[in-house]
């Protein structure tokens, strides 16, 4: 863990406000490919930043080593790029108000486990998968980890001592066609924590992969969709990356600022009274503490993290803030400026974004469709400005007079956010979260999204 | 800040008292300082110093690998504890090797010196450009820098490169409004070694911000049809990177799954598509000198007037599968222009679609692609009629560069790549 070695080095100037940031990262990463060893490593990254605001100019500074004369250094070069700004191009801005409040406590010790734990680990799933299935053309099992520790230190906010550790380990699968094409499917397993809390006992993870492997037969067999817009379930995963993509960046403060959809639109019905929308700090909709997949409890300027309420029944309601966009909506700030290594300066950032769950069950939905598609996994998505949706839909099936039907092959989807969001007429009662992607805007963060199913139409890609 | 060199000289040593056949090395040391303009205002100066140490060990055909950013003793000592932890549990592949000597050399790249003050003077007269000429467009984001590096790399087998670079980086993000209209975000960037050039008139600069401003009154239309796609020279990139990717690189060469798995020297493409990898060609502002496994970089031929003619292997894969290795890991990707102009390849469409930029997944193995045509443009007989959104192209990625229609003579270079614009056939694109 990092050692603080801050606290006794800060040197406010009178008038600025500061954040001065010590970080360590780590990660982990092993990889198998067909029982070969192809991937090994270790990697830490740990260093020293400064954010200096003068005036409505900000300046930056960073370092790539971490001691205590390194403190002073960083916050005197970051001072000297927020006059030089001021100098060359000073903005009119109303100062900040201050946000003081109390030490945020470490909220979770980052454990470091041996390697070889993690190659044992990917080992014996490779051989299970090598012993219980013949009919893969290509098989991958990755384990990954990344964490970040983080001593945070403000002049005129919280700080604190903060940490986001996660471990997963993917599986991916390949399987040929009769007519000799390759499919795929993949699959993350784990969550926030370390090696042990989720990888101590592998057996949980054979039933899974069992899944997985009967999908991607089932894949193997699949038909390509009809074209056009259609009647579909998404499930959890699938609207979660659409809360996330198509919704969660269209209200980033800065992008509204940048003129997405979202602007003209706050206070107005932009989705069906169905659906509700929050990006979550620390708590989750059942409002339970760390019921969220990766919990964040302050953020990069020395917020204390609280719940961002997006879309209450349809209205959208508000935006994700840093401390300078809340000023500039007149809002409170809740936590969602976030930066990924010590070289890098806070954005306005998600952190756990999820559709909240609505009555009906997954099974009634199904049933409710004659014709249409039921889209499970995703392996990509993309969204703009103004809502318009694309997702990669790496396992589907046909739903025919209210029967799940033959699996698909990959396929996409896509659309505007809130068009499809205002067709949502059923909603399921339980969410579904991942937590293993990145979300890259500038630097990458990890970040959380969940959903229920939704009922929905949608335009489906065809071959 | 402890000397690079010393550093360098302080680790070797280390690494020779440790029990292993070869060892390989990196350390590096750089700062940028960069200028963030957020929504038409200077918001951010920022100034990274930055370091990095890499390191692979190989005994007894096991490897482990380690990376970090401390370059103290205590944390040299660590970088080869890790990789130690990461070898002793690895599991014994004789193919694990590391290049052999390949003398020493240096190498500069960029400019001599960097100008925070003329960069800031260009990135002003950028915005004033943009506002003046181009008042539809919203600057939601434009980041310049300015990165000075210095690089080392060693090795058991006596290699010694060291190389260094200056250089500056643009880049914006950008839309188009007026009222409540909006368009989607269009970006664009470029890598220079050279301010005597004002931005504005540097890579695709003005280009984009045309098309975005054109793009104000875009809608989707209605209808299907199989007909010709011009890719702009930035979204060939995207389609040239996956096509590699999918056909020609480390992992499905390893796997089997490639689509040109034994296709070397054989036709994968049109004739008139030759591309190429040339970090050394002048274009290409901050080539690379040497690749992770610790060759010196040679240019190279992929494609030559539709001949494969190598895969893209490291030296483990070529090892594991009996290819040569390939000596170079770069992305300076260079597509020969051809002979039409693009003006005249758009007047003899009859129907097609210019696409600015493709949001798709990554196409699956046998290189199936379908995903949304964004910043594009209707093409009917012969001219530009609109531009269009919520469209989609499908196809696939081997058949894209087969049926290609014509290659532009005119060419965008950015300091990274050189490409031209490409018409293609054949491709479905669905409306509405």
């Amino acid at each position: 863990m990092l050692e603080d070695i801050i606290k006794n080095h800060l040197e406010f100037e009178k008038g600025a406000q500061i954040v001065v940031r010590g970080q360590e990262n780590r990660q982990r990463r092993v990889s198998f490919l067909k029982g070969a060893l192809i991937g090994n490593g270790r990697s830490v990254s740990r260093g020293l930043n400064a954010r200096v605001r003068i005036g409505g100019s900000t300046g930056f500074a960073s370092v790539g080593s971490y001691s205590e004369k390194d403190v002073m250094n960083v916050i005197q070069k970051a001072t000297e790029n927020a006059h030089f700004l001021d100098r060359h191009a000073a903005r009119k801005q109303r100062p900040i108000p201050s946000c003081p409040g109390a030490w945020v406590p470490l909220n979770r010790e980052i454990h470091d486990y041996e390697q070889k734990r993690m190659i044992e680990a990917c080992r014996q799933i490779d051989s299970y998968i090598e012993t219980h299935y013949t009919g893969l053309s290509s098989r991958r099992v990755v384990y990954t980890e990344d964490s970040q520790d983080k001593i945070i230190y403000t002049s005129d906010a919280s700080s604190g001592h903060v940490t986001t550790p996660r471990c997963y380990i993917y599986v991916f699968l390949s399987a040929e066609t009769a007519d000799g094409a390759p499919v795929e499917l993949f699959e993350a397993y784990g969550g926030a924590g370390g090696f042990e809390d989720h990888f101590a006992d592998l057996n949980w993870l054979y039933p899974k992969i069992d899944l997985l492997v009967k999908r991607l037969m089932d894949k193997k067999e699949g038909i390509f969709p009809e074209a056009g817009v259609k009647t579909v379930i998404l499930s959890g995963l699938m609207s979660g990356m659409l809360a996330h993509e198509a919704v969660g960046h269209t209200v980033e403060a800065d992008l509204v600022l940048g003129g997405s959809v979202a602007g003209p639109n706050l206070g107005k019905q932009v989705a069906s009274d169905l659906v509700s929308m929050v990006d979550y700090g620390h708590t989750g909709p059942d409002g339970r503490e760390g019921s969220v997949p990766l919990p964040v409890y302050l953020d990069d300027e020395g917020i204390p993290t609280a719940d961002s309420v997006l879309i209450d029944h349809g209205i959208l309601k508000g935006y994700m803030n840093s401390r300078e966009t809340a000023e500039h909506f007149g809002v409170r700030p809740t936590g969602n400026a976030r930066a990924w290594a010590f070289g890098d300066e806070p954005l306005i950032r998600m952190r756990n974004t999820c559709i909240l769950p609505g009555t009906s069950s997954v099974d009634e939905m199904i049933q409710s469709v004659e014709d249409g598609y039921y889209l499970i996994s995703s392996g990509n998505g993309q969204a703009d400005l103004t809502g318009e949706f694309m997702f990669g839909v790496t396992l589907g099936y046909e739903i025919r007079n209210g029967k799940i039907g033959r699996a698909l092959r990959d396929t996409t989807v896509s659309g505007i956010a809130f068009d499809m969001l205002r067709s949502v007429d059923m909603v399921s009662s339980e969410i579904t979260w991942s937590s293993s992607g990145f979300c890259g805007k500038k630097q990458r963060i990890p970040v959380g999204m969940g959903g229920p199913h939704l009922r929905c139409r949608i335009t489906m890609g065809g071959r | 800040m402890r000397n690079l060199e010393e550093c360098a000289h302080v680790f070797e040593g280390l690494l020779k008292e440790c029990p292993v056949d070869h060892y390989a090395f990196s350390l590096s040391e750089s700062e940028s300082q960069e200028l963030n303009l957020e929504n038409g205002e200077f918001t951010l100066l920022r100034t990274v110093q930055g370091n990095g140490i890499s390191l692979k060990l190989i005994s007894q055909g096991r490897i482990g690998t380690s990376s970090g950013t401390d370059l103290s003793d205590e944390g040299l000592q660590q970088m080869i504890a890790d990789a130690r932890a990461s070898l002793e549990s690895a599991t014994p592949d004789p193919m694990w090797d590391i290049a052999p000597d390949q003398g020493k050399d240096s190498f500069s790249k960029g400019c001599d010196h960097l100008d925070l003050d003329r960069l800031f003077s260009r990135t002003a007269e950028l915005k004033q450009n943009i506002e003046q000429e181009y008042p539809l467009i919203r600057l939601m984001l434009l980041i310049v820098s300015q990165v000075s590096a210095r690089k080392l790399y060693r090795n058991s087998n006596g290699t010694a490169f060291d190389s260094q670079y200056k250089v500056y980086s643009v880049s914006l993000e950008f839309s188009a409004g007026e009222g409540d209209k909006t368009t989607g975000i269009d970006s664009v960037g470029f890598l220079t070694d050279d301010l005597s050039i004002p931005f504005i008139d540097q890579a695709s600069v003005r280009q984009h911000l045309a098309d975005t401003s054109r793009r104000i009154s875009a809608s989707a239309f209605d209808g299907k049809f199989t007909g010709t796609v011009i890719f702009t020279p930035e979204c060939l990139t995207q389609f040239i990177s996956m096509l590699l990717g999918n056909y020609a690189s480390d992992g499905v060469i390893l796997d089997g799954t490639s689509l040109w798995l034994d296709k070397i020297g054989e036709c994968v493409a049109s004739p008139v598509l030759t591309v190429s990898n040339r970090p050394s060609d002048p274009r290409i502002v901050m080539g690379e000198s040497w690749t992770g496994d610790g060759f010196r970089t040679e240019d190279i031929v992929i494609i030559d007037h539709g001949i494969l003619k190598t895969h893209l292997l490291s030296l483990y894969v070529s090892r594991k599968t009996g290819r040569p290795v390939t000596r170079n890991t770069d992305s300076a990707l260079i597509i020969e222009p051809g002979e039409a102009s693009i003006e005249s390849i758009i007047q003899e469409t009859e129907k097609g679609l210019i696409v600015g930029d493709f949001s798709g997944g990554s196409p699956g193995t046998n290189g199936d692609f379908s995903g949304v045509a964004k910043n594009a443009f209707l093409i009917e007989n012969g001219r530009i009629s609109r531009a269009v959104n919520e469209t989609m192209i499908s196809g696939n990625l081997g058949a894209i560069f087969s049926n290609i229609r014509a290659i532009s003579r005119e060419t965008v270079e950015d300091g990274g790549t050189v490409m031209p614009y490409m018409a293609v056939d054949g491709i479905v694109v669905s409306g509405k």
